[in-house]
């Protein structure tokens, strides 16, 4: 199925208008460091939901963000997919959650096989210490997750 | 071997040793930063190497601690020293557990580098808020115990034993039949090869077994080279091939870099580059700082200083008195209904407070050393949190983390402005990536570490209060108004307290480690947030300095009304508070309270429960000229329910008190303009030595499950402690920081 091109950039455009900086881009190449995701760690509530008890797999998601922030106002993510995006085979949406956060549903994004791969960076906003979760949805509603945790140091005097 | 350094050795040293032998025991105590500074150069960097004990010849037994052939004992320190001692308290802790010989301790600090590629192994390196022991006295014990019981086994295993028949102490295992005894050094390298135990599993040794915690040792760190000059602060660093660099900020907050002209000093002596940092800011770096300083006073910029020029300090005056009368706030503490309290009261009374910004005015101003290449950097920063130094690193050099480390170096003071604001880490390695390969040392200039601080919020309070016919206390209600810090540094703190800084009530907080210290019968304390252009920052004590005196001083008007003595009345509201009663009762049976002082000497109290700790101050004073203040005496009280180190906790007290009172009588920033007047010390006075009066500390234990803190709870104690006895000298009710405006002067 997939977003046709003109949905996809209006979604594009609203997005870039209501997150202010929050934007999709073509990236350089993604870092080898970070997404070692493993299933040893409990699930956000929020990930099983939009999953709706469908199986979750870990891998295929390569999630890039720094390990260790300053105070979590401005986190560069990057997220890549591995998949053909081809009609057949394709990521659909990807979303990003905060384990943490006061609002634990970060970001989605809309993909379609228009896109030559399946890659988005961003900038996201992380209150304390966690793991941010990728998890991407493909047309053929399987999820694909993974996993990385940031040190959000703290504030000298605040509790 | 004492080992100094100096800024004639830092180059030829192999080693970057900074420290000096302890005192009085001729020790060599030694606090090694990572990397050897013989393998810097200009040239691109290698792979960090890594410090001594972070090398695999050197035996770590488990993560805190290393043991070396000749049984010194390395303990791992992730806190920042800035004078306050922790580094001595942390191994303090560890050695407690260890059971080894307190002379042969040094101390290290891992780097924040190291750290994040061993998995967070030690934890938090923020050195603030007063946690630095409090918040990590359970897993740096551990730490100890752990490799205690790894040398246990491994003297076992030698000697074919079983562990239960040996044990530990002053440095060596003994087992216990046969006598036989093996020293720690001995035991290391196989101790270390044994699988690390559960940190958790291990019990802790009761308080009252302690031999060193608990007892003043001396400090780790050199008290010689401090007098002597000798030490190594960020500020004397010296790097081969460095080059140093000075920066000017649009001078008003939120304004930006128009346009420079480069050409106008290029030609000036040692001038190298002129490079914009970042788009409100413009850095010089030459060979030597005065180069850069005279070169960037010739610098001609353009400022788009933008709308925030306007505010005066009239502006945000106006604004925070709107506030004090504002029908909406941020309820912090509500109890009863203290309305209803003055409707059907006999008398009522108020009073209006006010506290300035702050600079926290640090002796070493903001600096940072960096190199950047195109596959490393690294720099070198007094900070009071490495990890968000590093953090920083990462972030300003584009490079991924694990190509960054950060040094930690001596700092020359901190106060709060160096943990959570690493605007200068970001700014020497935005400066050092524009000359690939060349250290950069960044300082910055008296006059903008003045203007471009973090600054202490300023704050009005209404205070009201309302008695019955008996002249009991029916109601009291606080107002604050003014800025938050956390709106401006961590917003998701106020986003999770729907819109309220839940900080700004430090001191007068319905419950946690700031929890007020009275049960009135009728309160509300609430807060109108009024915030400013002025980009706030956590000073010594934060939102306790002002509430301590709003509160403090009002509970001494309440008393008056009531006809109550101050500690009588302090007493009757805060009856079911043993620990308050404590330190309150401590402070006025050394002051000998119920007898008549001196003729012409007059008395204050005041107390405070804040980052976990109970205090209370009490002063004696004089006046003369009826603005004259000479303080004779100040008794402090202080319950933090350990003294890992009572010593150093006297000394930190002092030094409160020194912050404390040279903010109260000399210290304010105000704005003109956009922008901060004050540049400098001619207008922000530190209180003399001559003016301090001796302070004698008391420390009480109360012990419990969890931990107070030392270096801010008391610094708010002595301001109030003057303010009421200035009244009960005078007449007269000082609501206004600082003192000098009011024409009062310490003598």
């Amino acid at each position: 199925m997939g977003i046709s091109r003109v949905q996809r950039r209006v979604f594009v455009k609203n997005v870039l208008a209501v997150g202010g900086g929050l934007c999709l881009l073509g990236a350089s190449r993604l870092s080898a460091l970070g997404s070692q995701a493993t299933s040893n760690r409990e699930v956000p509530k929020a990930v099983l939901e939009w999953a709706e008890g469908r199986p979750l797999n870990f891998g295929r998601v390569q999630l890039v963000l720094p390990p260790l922030v300053e105070n979590g106002f401005l986190v560069r993510t990057s997220v890549l997919v591995e998949s053909p995006m081809t009609e057949a085979d394709h990521v659909q949406e990807l979303r990003l959650f905060s384990e943490v956060n006061p609002s634990p549903f970060i970001a989605n994004f809309y993909l379609g096989p228009q896109l030559p791969e399946a890659r988005v960076e961003t900038r996201i906003r992380l209150a304390d210490t966690q793991a941010v979760w990728a998890v991407a949805r493909t047309n053929k509603g399987e999820f694909w997750c993974s996993y990385q945790q940031v040190i959000v140091t703290l504030a000298a005097c605040a509790g | 071997m004492k080992t100094l350094l100096s800024s004639k050795t830092v180059e030829s040293r192999r080693q970057f040793v900074v420290g000096a032998a302890s005192v009085s025991s001729g020790l060599a105590i030694g606090l090694e930063l990572p990397w050897g500074l013989a393998k810097l150069s200009a040239a691109p960097v290698t792979e960090p190497v890594l410090p001594t004990s972070l090398q695999s010849s050197h035996p770590e037994i488990g993560a805190w601690v290393v043991i070396e052939p000749d049984d010194r004992v390395i303990v791992r320190v992730v806190r920042s020293e800035m004078g306050q001692g922790t580094i001595t308290g942390l191994a303090q802790l560890v050695a407690e557990e260890l059971e080894c010989d307190w002379s042969k301790v040094q101390v290290e600090y891992p780097s924040p580098g190291e750290s994040l590629r061993r998995k967070d192994v030690w934890g938090s390196f923020s050195t603030g808020g007063s946690r630095g022991i409090r918040n990590s006295e359970d897993y740096v014990r551990r730490g100890g115990a752990v490799a205690r019981q790894m040398l246990v086994q491994a003297a076992a295993n030698q000697w074919s034993v079983s562990v239960s028949e040996c044990f530990a102490s002053k440095s060596f295992v003994t087992h216990r039949p046969s006598g036989r005894k093996a020293s720690f050094g001995s035991l290391a390298g196989q101790a270390a090869k044994l699988p690390v135990p559960d940190a958790k599993a291990i019990a802790l040794k009761d308080p009252k077994d302690w031999t060193i915690i608990g007892k003043p040792m001396n400090r780790l760190d050199s008290l010689a080279d401090k007098v002597t000059g000798a030490q190594i602060y960020a500020i004397d660093l010296k790097l081969p091939g460095m080059l140093t660099a000075t920066i000017r900020q649009c001078p008003v907050f939120g304004g930006t870099v128009k346009s420079f002209d480069a050409t106008a000093v290029g030609g000036m002596p040692g001038v190298k580059k002129v490079v914009q940092v970042d788009n409100r800011s413009v850095a010089v770096i030459a060979d030597t700082y005065w180069h850069a300083k005279k070169a960037i006073d010739k610098l001609p910029i353009a400022w788009n200083e933008g709308p925030n020029a306007k505010v005066q300090q009239s502006d945000i005056m106006r604004s925070l008195e709107e506030g004090l009368g504002s029908d909406q706030a941020f309820v912090g503490l509500q109890k009863g209904d203290p309305l209803n309290a003055v409707k059907t009261s006999k008398k009522t009374i108020e009073a209006s407070y006010f506290y300035p910004f702050l600079n926290h005015a640090p002796l070493e101003p903001m600096n940072a050393t960096a190199l950047w290449t195109s596959s490393s950097c690294k720099a070198w920063v007094p900070t009071q949190d490495g990890q968000a130094s590093l953090a920083a690193v990462i972030e300003a050099s584009g490079l991924p983390a694990a190509q960054c480390d950060v040094i930690k170096v001596n700092l020359g003071g901190g106060f709060g402005r160096r943990g959570a604001f690493q605007d200068f880490t970001t700014q020497a390695v935005l400066i050092a990536k524009q000359m690939p390969g060349t250290p950069i040392k960044l300082i910055w200039s008296r006059e903008e570490d003045m203007t471009q601080g973090r600054y202490h919020p300023i704050m009005m309070a209404k205070m009201k209060a309302s008695f019955n016919e008996n002249k009991e206390l029916t109601g009291i209600q606080m107002r604050l108004s003014g800025q938050s810090i956390l709106a401006a540094v961590r917003p998701a703190i106020v986003e999770k307290s729907k819109g309220m800084d839940p900080l700004v009530f430090q001191g007068v907080a319905k419950d946690g480690e700031h929890a007020i210290s009275y049960d009135f019968p009728n309160v509300v304390i609430d807060h109108a947030m009024r915030n400013t252009h002025v980009p706030p920052g956590f000073w010594r004590g934060v939102n306790v300095n002002q509430n301590a005196i709003f509160m403090e001083c009002f509970v001494d008007e309440m008393a008056e009304v009531a006809g109550m003595d101050p500690l009588e009345f302090r007493r009757k509201y805060s009856a079911n508070r043993p620990r308050t009663l404590a330190v309150l009762n401590a402070v006025a049976e050394r002051m000998n309270w119920t007898s008549k002082p001196k003729a012409g000497v007059f008395r204050g109290i005041a107390q405070q429960f804040s980052f976990g700790s109970y205090v209370a101050a009490g002063c004696e004073i004089s006046v003369t000229s009826g603005n004259k203040i000479k303080i004779h005496r100040i008794v402090a009280a202080t319950d933090p329910g350990y003294a890992v180190n009572p010593a150093q906790i006297e000394r930190q007290v002092s030094g409160s008190f020194v912050y404390g009172l040279s903010a109260l009588f000399e210290q304010e920033c105000t704005v003109k303009d956009g922008r901060i007047e004050q540049t400098n010390f001619d207008q922000f006075g530190v209180v003399r030595l001559a003016q301090m009066p001796p302070v004698e500390t008391i420390i009480l234990q109360g012990g419990g499950p969890t931990w107070g803190g030392v270096g801010e709870p008391t610094i708010a104690v002595a301001a109030p402690a003057v303010l009421n006895a200035f009244y009960q000298a005078t007449g007269r009710r000082l609501r206004n920081v600082p003192l000098k405006n009011l024409g009062v002067t310490l003598i």
